[in-house]
């Protein structure tokens, strides 16, 4: 599956060093696979001895561990299909998540209290999403742009990044490198581990702490299967999947082992090698004559499709163990692995206006996520909830490398996270005959450590000079912890009412380092935020919705501390950053019945001192430090601006079940925003400055339509189709932004077919016809073009 | 169809301008365009303000009589930071009052090669005096695969300069050449760049106002007339009337760019006169600089001998192109000069005919 020649077609990289390096990946990996079985194996002996004694128990506990499965989200053997959609729309009483709610909500989070949506495994895999953020592109309010083939970043309503808040299985992703605007960490989770993707839209700063300004999304993960009744069986499951737009090929090798009836293990393996990414061909700027522009970004093969800078390979691991404790009770262990090489920043690779063969790439970028977790019910207090204890690794190798001037620059960033997070929430109490209340409640730490070095290679004196900091300053710290509690009150069986605060402290230090003129960063911040929200069940179909969030982001390390180029120009660092601070008000409503689901949704959301870019003289470049930052076309500076950054937005959904097992659905998204004009040091000190300009990469109106028809025997047929219309409002930083052609990111229409049979409860195949009409696209932010008219087959084969 | 070059351009009274055109130094070579809205706005303003031939001529001469210091169009002109690199060099290498080291190549190299410095723009560097690289009637830029070797004149920064340059510091620092010929070696090519570019930053200006900025930061390091670092210093030193008719170049493509201030210039007619005032002057002093390198060559021996003819034998072919349009005859022995050996040169002979070619102004 792994090509262990991929790239071979690039001559910086010589044979040899390519075998060694794919050798120690596949040790790595064998390592990997060994020691799950030898896990699994060891478990399994234990699990038979055992299995006499406790199997009248274990049958006994079955149905009443099967409630909380529902609860817990893992798949059990009879229900493992569509169990959602089935208690989505029993009708039946359930309390979902804690929530307090005795009807159906269609494709919202249990508990969410506002704007959100999941992403389903069905839809996953009849998506064939190349990583996890293309994942979200037919998600309501979420637009995905690409800095890199390798890389996705999704912006919900308007904001992505470090205002966004990712997660795997609640433990969060976000940590203090995490870059301004757009970045490629969601990019870092294996998809094909993912069982479901929730998406939270708006601010969500209460329950889910500094960055969720603009919301929040959780990749939940595969869990192992339980067969009532049995007490071992082993599963082996392989998938296989080509994409022609890019000569992907790779797939995953998993085991889902029930050990005992109450303990099971998923662990699996994958790779893939990525090649260069056709398009449909080159996306033209357009000046105000008329005439058409060709990008600077991407740089494109003679053949004007296949696009430059793209490609990588991957490799993944897993292991995901579940224990259960009791009937309402489990233990979960999870380490996931996830290794990309060789992946080139598109928009550096080449840069615009550098010769051709100068390439800033990712050698590596890799995470690796352990963490234990103990879940259930341990009384009214704590009916539902989760203890997570967890340790994160994030490991980042670049190089620029310049070969006609033989220079490359080097760079390798290392964050290692350890975290513990607590969330519950209260069992459900009736104060009254028309007044139930129930209660949420959690709290979080994590702490950051940093480790950064850079070093510049002159190739034809075959000389090395470490330089004195890295991208960040080594022994750099960043804590931060909160704790939080909501309130949900139900009356008349109508109306619902959240409320709930957060307190947060953060804390941020960065030595400093006099030879490159980098002042030291020590500062602490707290904040104390909250939300409100009222929902009004105005009858059996209608659902009318409110809230309003206080949003809260401190600066991070890469804020106050970073040197390094980004798309519009050489970003320097700026240690005087404050925390920006939100609110975000929406109204939505809800319809849903047996046929129709309709889901729409205004808001307003505002930012005080958002943390945004500004150009800057040369006058600002530290002293002994930097060189680029004088030499560069455009210094910029994060601050924050003097006044209130807004963004105003609707967002809507439509589906529709039709007869003949049809299923049609529509979404369709708008943001407007601006800002306060970034005080500039006025390159014209006489120029007449407008009071507010638009903010950076807002996406322009976007929307989806999909549909398809299943049918019985487990054959089905779609189409999907995304469009978004130009944007050319564009922010200052935009414009010099070469991601973005000149006058703006032209409109599109993408057509795509899908096509798949589910022959076995565990095998199928699958089918995405992208690209139809073979467009040439890109969306608004993106270095990378969409891809051209291609298709994506997978195979799956599971016993 | 058009490569792309973005950029927020300060015009008029009422545009603010965040320049974005890939370099400061204007490096793109295609006309650009950016903002639609400020882009409209400011073809109003040229529209409204439009003169008439005479007009314009006039504005400009009257602008010209009236200025004695460069005025920026933009405060940043990142290009400076590349002179000043050329100066640290110089302090490490041919100007070195001590014995240069090996270590002085590798701090030389590293300073050469930082991010967006003076190799990130060698490397791009295209001569506006020779017509753009074509093929089957599309513009190649010299960035692209296989361009350079395709018109080494038009590329002359990744095609020949670079080369020279990447080549004598690896001798300098491995001890396999003479320091002091590796170091002149380094000394003629940065000057040949800045001689390029200067003229290279002019004609691009009529896309780009902040291009007019680089021309003037190219030749003086972003001082005025009374300083200069750069080729300006060795104009002043070895050339003063070149560095006068350089000044004036300057000032006429500074005040043809105020007199046609949109956002894309239109009138060429003031454009060409002003680059060729320019370009005149930047002829006339490379030719001195040749002509007292021929100087210190006559009357040197030894190594500091070798170091003038390395020098020569980079920069005398520099001048080639300009030699050839005055008299392609005597240019021509030039270049048999330049092709020959140390031993075979006349330095008289050709100082006599450089003078020729190029009488003071």
């Amino acid at each position: 599956m792994f090509n262990a020649s991929s790239g071979a077609n690039d001559p910086r990289h010589g044979r040899d060093d390519r075998l060694s390096k794919c050798s120690k990946r596949f040790e790595y990996v064998i390592a990997m696979l060994a020691a799950s079985i030898c896990v699994q194996m060891l478990a399994a002996n234990i699990a038979i001895a055992q299995d006499t004694s406790s199997s009248s128990q274990n049958k006994a506990e079955a149905k009443e561990a099967e409630e909380e499965r529902a609860y817990t989200g893992e798949s059990v053997e009879g229900d493992e299909e569509n169990s959602d959609t089935e208690t989505a729309f029993s009708g039946e009483e359930v309390e979902e998540g804690g929530s307090v709610t005795t009807r159906a909500k269609p494709r919202r989070l249990p508990d969410a209290g506002q704007a959100s949506s999941t992403v389903t495994r069905e839809e996953l895999q009849e998506r064939q999403p190349r990583s996890a953020p293309d994942a979200l592109r037919y998600e309501e309010g979420v637009f995905v742009q690409q800095t890199a083939h390798s890389q996705g970043s999704a912006f919900i309503r308007g904001r992505t990044g470090q205002q966004t808040v990712l997660m795997f299985d609640d433990v969060r992703l976000n940590n203090s490198l995490f870059r301004q605007g757009p970045n490629q960490y969601f990019f870092t989770i294996d998809s094909r581990t993912i069982d479901h993707i929730d998406v939270v839209r708006g601010s969500a700063s209460t329950r889910y702490g500094t960055d969720a300004i603009a919301g929040a999304i959780n990749a939940v993960p595969l869990e192992p299967t339980f067969e009532q009744g049995k007490s071992f069986r082993f599963r082996p499951m392989v998938n296989y999947r080509i994409s022609s737009a890019d000569g992907e090929s790779g797939g995953r090798l998993g085991m889902d082992t029930q050990i005992t009836p109450n303990f099971g293990i998923l662990a699996g393996f994958g790779a893939r090698t990525v090649g260069q990414l056709e398009s449909g061909g080159i996306v033209y700027g357009e000046n105000i004559d008329g005439e058409q522009i060709v990008p600077e970004v991407p740089r494109f093969e003679e053949d004007e499709r296949t696009q430059k800078g793209t490609g990588f390979d991957e490799i993944t691991g897993d292991i995901r163990a579940v224990y259960y404790l009791d009937r309402d009770k489990r233990a979960v262990v999870g380490h996931y692995v996830y290794r990309q090489y060789d992946a080139p920043r598109t928009d550096n690779c080449a840069p615009a206006y550098a010769p051709f063969d100068e390439c800033l790439q990712y050698d590596e970028q890799f995470r690796t996520l352990t963490y234990g977790a103990l879940e259930g019910n341990w009384g009214p207090l704590a009916k539902q909830s989760r203890l997570i204890f967890s340790k994160q690794s994030q490991h980042e190798q670049r190089t620029y490398d310049r070969p006609s001037s033989q220079v490359i620059n080097r760079g390798e960033d290392d964050v290692d996270t350890y975290g513990v997070m607590f969330r519950a929430a209260t069992e459900r109490r009736d104060l009254h005959d028309n007044v139930a209340i129930l209660g949420r409640y959690g709290g979080e730490v994590y702490r950051d450590r940093v480790t950064s070095t850079a070093s510049i290679e002159l190739q034809n004196l075959n000389y090395t000079e470490e330089l004195s900091r890295g991208l960040y300053l080594s022994n750099s710290r960043y804590s931060w912890g909160g704790i939080w509690s909501e309130l949900e009150v139900q009356l008349f069986d109508q109306i619902i009412t959240r409320a709930g605060g957060r307190r947060t402290t953060i804390s941020a230090y960065a030595p400093e380092d006099p030879e490159s003129g980098t002042l030291g960063v020590d500062k602490t911040w707290g904040a104390w935020i909250g939300n409100v929200g009222v929902e009004w069940w105005a009858n059996d179909w209608l659902t009318l919705m409110a809230s309003a969030d206080q949003g809260f982001r401190a600066p991070n390390l890469d804020d106050m501390t970073s040197r390094q180029r980004t798309g519009p120009g050489f970003q320097i660092e700026n240690p005087n950053l404050e925390p920006e601070r939100g609110v975000t008000q929406e109204v939505g409503l809800q319809i849903a019945n047996r046929h129709i689901e309709v889901d729409g949704w205004l808001y307003r959301s505002t930012l005080n001192q958002a943390i945004s870019r500004t150009t800057r003289d040369v006058d600002a470049c530290p002293e002994g430090g930097a060189p680029e930052c004088r030499t560069t076309w455009a210094r910029l500076q994060l601050v924050n601006l003097p006044g209130q950054a807004r963004i105003f937005g609707a967002e809507g959904s439509l589906k529709l079940y039709l007869p003949e097992d049809i299923e049609l659905q529509s979404t369709i998204a708008y943001a407007w925003g601006d800002g306060p004009r970034p005080i500039f040091q006025a390159d014209n000190p006489d120029a007449i400055l407008e009071d507010r300009v638009p903010l950076s990469r807002v996406p322009p109106l976007n929307g989806t339509v999909e549909g398809i028809w299943r049918s019985e025997i487990g054959f089905y047929l779609g189409a999907g189709m995304r469009w978004a219309r130009a944007q050319d409002r564009l922010a200052l930083s935009d414009i010099s932004d070469e991601r973005i052609p000149v006058g703006g990111t032209p409109g599109f229409m993408v057509l795509d077919g899908r096509v798949g049979w589910r022959f076995a409860k565990r095998s199928a195949v699958h089918a995405v016809f992208e690209n139809l009409t073979d467009s040439a696209y890109r969306y608004h932010g993106s270095s990378v073009n969409g891809p051209g008219r291609s298709f994506t087959l997978q195979m799956e084969v599971g016993l | 169809m058009k490569l792309s070059c973005k950029h927020i351009l300060i015009s008029g009274a009422s545009m603010l301008a965040l320049a974005a055109c890939g370099p400061s130094d204007g490096d793109n070579n295609a006309a650009n365009h950016d903002n639609h809205a400020e882009n409209h706005a400011n073809h109003e303003n040229h529209s409204a303000n439009g003169m008439t031939s005479e007009e314009a001529m006039m504005a400009w001469q009257t602008c010209r009589a009236d200025t004695t210091e460069y005025m920026r169009f933009e405060e940043t002109i990142s290009s400076i930071a590349r002179i000043a690199a050329f100066e640290a060099i110089a302090d490490n290498l041919w100007e070195n009052e001590g014995t240069i080291e090996d270590q002085d190549f590798i701090d030389s190299n590293l300073l050469y090669a930082e991010e967006e410095g003076l190799d990130s723009r060698v490397s791009r560097r295209e001569d506006e005096h020779y017509e753009p690289v074509m093929e089957n009637g599309e513009t190649l830029s010299c960035r692209d695969e296989g361009v350079p070797e395709k018109d080494v004149n038009r590329c002359v920064g990744p095609a020949q300069i670079k080369p020279v340059i990447i080549d004598a510091f690896t001798e300098g620092a491995m001890g396999e050449g003479e320091h002091a010929v590796e170091a002149a070696k380094v000394e003629a090519a940065l000057l040949w760049f800045f001689y390029v570019s200067s003229y290279k930053e002019a004609t691009t200006c009529a896309a780009k106002a902040k291009d007019c900025d680089s021309a003037f930061a190219y030749y003086t390091g972003g001082e005025q007339k009374d300083g200069g670092l750069g080729l300006a210093r060795y104009y002043k030193e070895h050339a003063p009337a070149a560095h006068d008719q350089v000044w004036e170049g300057l000032i006429a493509v500074n005040c043809w760019r105020q007199v046609d201030n949109g956002d894309e210039a239109t009138n060429t007619e003031l454009h060409d006169l002003a680059r060729a005032e320019l370009d005149k002057g930047l002829d006339y002093g490379l030719a001195k600089l040749v002509t007292w390198r021929l100087d210190e060559f006559a009357a040197n021996d030894g190594v500091e001998r070798d170091a003038d003819w390395a020098f020569l034998k980079i920069l005398g072919p520099a001048l080639q192109r300009a030699a050839d349009a005055r008299d392609a005859d005597a240019a021509a022995s030039l270049e048999t000069a330049w092709a020959g050996t140390a031993d075979d040169l006349d330095p008289a002979a050709a100082k006599a005919t450089i003078e020729t070619l190029f009488p003071a102004p």
